[in-house]
C-alpha cells in the first residue's frame, strides 16, 4: 500500500501547490470573485484528465509510448509559462496593495481573470493524464485486492490537505513575506516542471541526451523513498539527472531568480519602515 | 460576457488538450496483436514469450514486487540496448498496466526496474519478420 500511496501523494502535490497558491493569493488580496475561475480551470482539467485516461485504460484505443511522453513534455512547457507569467503577475499587482493606488491593483487583477482559468487547468492537466492513468489502473486492480486503490486515493487525499495547510499558512503570513516566499518557491517548482518536461521530450526522441547523466544519486535518493517522493513532488527533483534537464533547469532559475529578486530589493527597503505596522 | 467568454476559453482548452490525443490515438493505431504477460516482480522479470512477430504487441504488465516498478523496451543504439522504444511508469505494487508498442524485426531487451532505478532486470527478446 506504501508504494502506491507515495505515487499518488507525488503526482498530486505537484498540481495542489500552484492551485493553493493561487487560491490564497486572491484570498489575501480580496479577490474571492475570481475563485470560480480557478476551480472552474481545475474541474475542467480533472474531468478531461479521468475521461481520456479511462477511454485508454479501459477500451483497446492506446497511446504510443513516444506520443505520451510528447504529449507530457509539451504541457509541461506550457505550464511553466503559465506558472513563470503568473508570479510576475502577482508581483505586479502587489506592487500597488500598500500603496494608495488600488484602482491600478484592480486593473492589474482584472488582465489576469481569464489567464487564470488556463493557469489552473494547465497546472493540473500537466500531470493529469499521468495521474487518471495510474488512477484507473488502481482501480482496475481492485479484482486482485484493494490495496492499491486505498494507498492511491490516501496518497492524493494526503497531497490535497499538505495544500490545504499550506493555503492555511500563506493566509496567515504578511503579504511581502507571502509574495517572496510562494514566488521564490513556485520559480523552483516551474524550474522542476520544466526540466521533467525536458526529460519526457528526450524519452520521446524529440531532444537528444536521454542517457548523457548529469549525475545519478539515485542510490542516495531512492525514487521511491518518501524524501525522494517529496523532493520529485514538489521541484520534480530527478535522481538521475540528464546534462540536457541540467542545463534547461539553470537557464531558467538564474535569469528568472535575479529578475525576480532584483526589483523586490528595491521595494523592501522602500517598504521596510512600514513592515511592522502591516504586520 | 464572461459567461460566453469562459464557454470559448473551455472550447480552445479541450482542443487543446484534444488534439495530440487524438492525432496519437489514429496514428499509432497498435490495437490488436497479441497480448504477452509480463510479470514484474522485485527480483525478475518474466515475459510469458520470447520470439515474436513483427508488428503491433500488448505487454500485459503485472507488478507482483513490493516496490513501484517500471518496464522498458529496448532497442539497440551504439552497440547497446539503450534506444527506448515503450515504456511503462509508476506500476504499483499489485497494480497491472498495458505497454503497446509496435516492434520491427530485430533483437530487443526488456528491462524491468523494481525501485525505479538503475539498468534493470533484462530479458532478450527477438522479433522476427512478420509472416504475410
Amino acid at each position: 500500500m506504501l508504494p502506491n500511496f507515495l505515487i499518488g501523494l507525488r503526482e498530486g502535490l505537484e498540481a495542489t501547490l500552484v492551485v493553493s497558491i493561487l487560491v490564497a493569493y486572491l484570498v489575501k488580496t480580496g479577490k474571492t470573485t475570481r475563485l470560480p475561475a480557478v476551480w472552474g480551470g481545475v474541474a475542467l482539467a480533472v474531468a478531461i484528465s479521468l475521461a481520456f485516461g479511462a477511454l485508454l485504460t479501459f477500451t483497446s484505443s492506446n497511446l504510443s509510448f513516444q506520443a505520451q511522453e510528447r504529449f507530457g513534455g509539451i504541457m509541461s512547457v506550457i505550464a511553466v509559462c503559465f506558472v513563470t507569467w503568473m508570479i510576475f503577475w502577482m508581483r505586479r499587482a502587489a506592487r500597488f496593495l500598500k500603496s494608495e493606488l488600488q484602482d491600478k491593483m484592480h486593473a492589474a487583477l482584472m488582465m489576469g481573470t481569464l489567464a487564470l482559468v488556463t493557469t489552473a487547468f494547465f497546472a493540473v492537466a500537466r500531470e493529469g493524464l499521468e495521474t487518471s492513468l495510474f488512477i484507473w489502473t488502481a482501480v482496475q486492480a481492485t479484482g486482485s485486492g484493494a490495496s492499491p486503490i486505498i494507498g492511491a486515493t490516501l496518497g492524493i487525499l494526503t497531497a490535497l490537505a499538505l495544500g490545504w495547510l499550506l493555503y492555511r499558512h500563506a493566509v496567515s503570513i504578511n503579504l511581502a513575506k507571502f509574495f517572496t516566499w510562494t514566488g521564490a518557491g513556485l520559480i523552483l517548482v516551474a524550474a522542476g516542471v520544466l526540466a521533467y518536461g525536458v526529460h519526457d521530450l528526450q524519452e520521446a526522441g524529440d531532444l537528444p541526451g536521454e542517457h548523457s547523466l548529469a549525475f545519478d544519486v539515485s542510490s542516495a535518493i531512492p525514487p521511491d523513498s518518501w524524501y525522494g517522493t517529496l523532493l520529485k513532488g514538489i521541484f520534480n527533483f530527478s535522481p538521475a539527472t540528464t546534462w540536457l534537464q541540467a542545463l534547461v533547469w539553470l537557464l531558467y532559475v538564474v535569469p528568472v531568480l535575479t529578475l525576480f529578486f532584483r526589483p523586490a530589493r528595491k521595494k523592501a527597503t522602500a517598504t521596510a519602515p512600514s513592515t511592522p505596522v502591516a504586520a | 460576457m464572461p459567461g460566453a467568454r469562459s464557454a470559448t476559453l473551455a472550447t480552445v482548452l479541450l482542443g487543446l488538450l484534444a488534439a495530440p490525443l487524438v492525432a496519437a490515438c489514429g496514428g499509432s493505431g497498435a490495437a490488436g496483436g497479441p497480448k504477452i504477460v509480463l510479470e514484474a516482480s522485485d527480483d525478475a522479470c518474466t515475459v510469458a514469450r520470447s520470439t515474436l512477430p513483427a508488428g503491433p504487441v500488448t505487454f500485459s504488465v503485472t507488478n507482483t514486487g513490493r516496490k513501484v516498478t517500471e518496464v522498458y523496451v529496448y532497442a539497440q543504439q551504439n552497440g547497446s540496448f539503450s534506444k527506448t522504444v515503450g515504456e511503462a511508469e509508476d506500476i504499483g505494487p499489485g497494480v497491472s498496466r498495458d505497454l503497446s508498442v509496435n516492434l520491427d524485426k530485430g533483437t530487443y531487451e526488456i528491462a524491468c526496474k523494481p525501485g525505479q532505478q538503475g539498468a534493470g532486470l533484462r530479458t532478450k527478446l527477438t522479433v522476427e519478420a512478420a509472416k504475410a
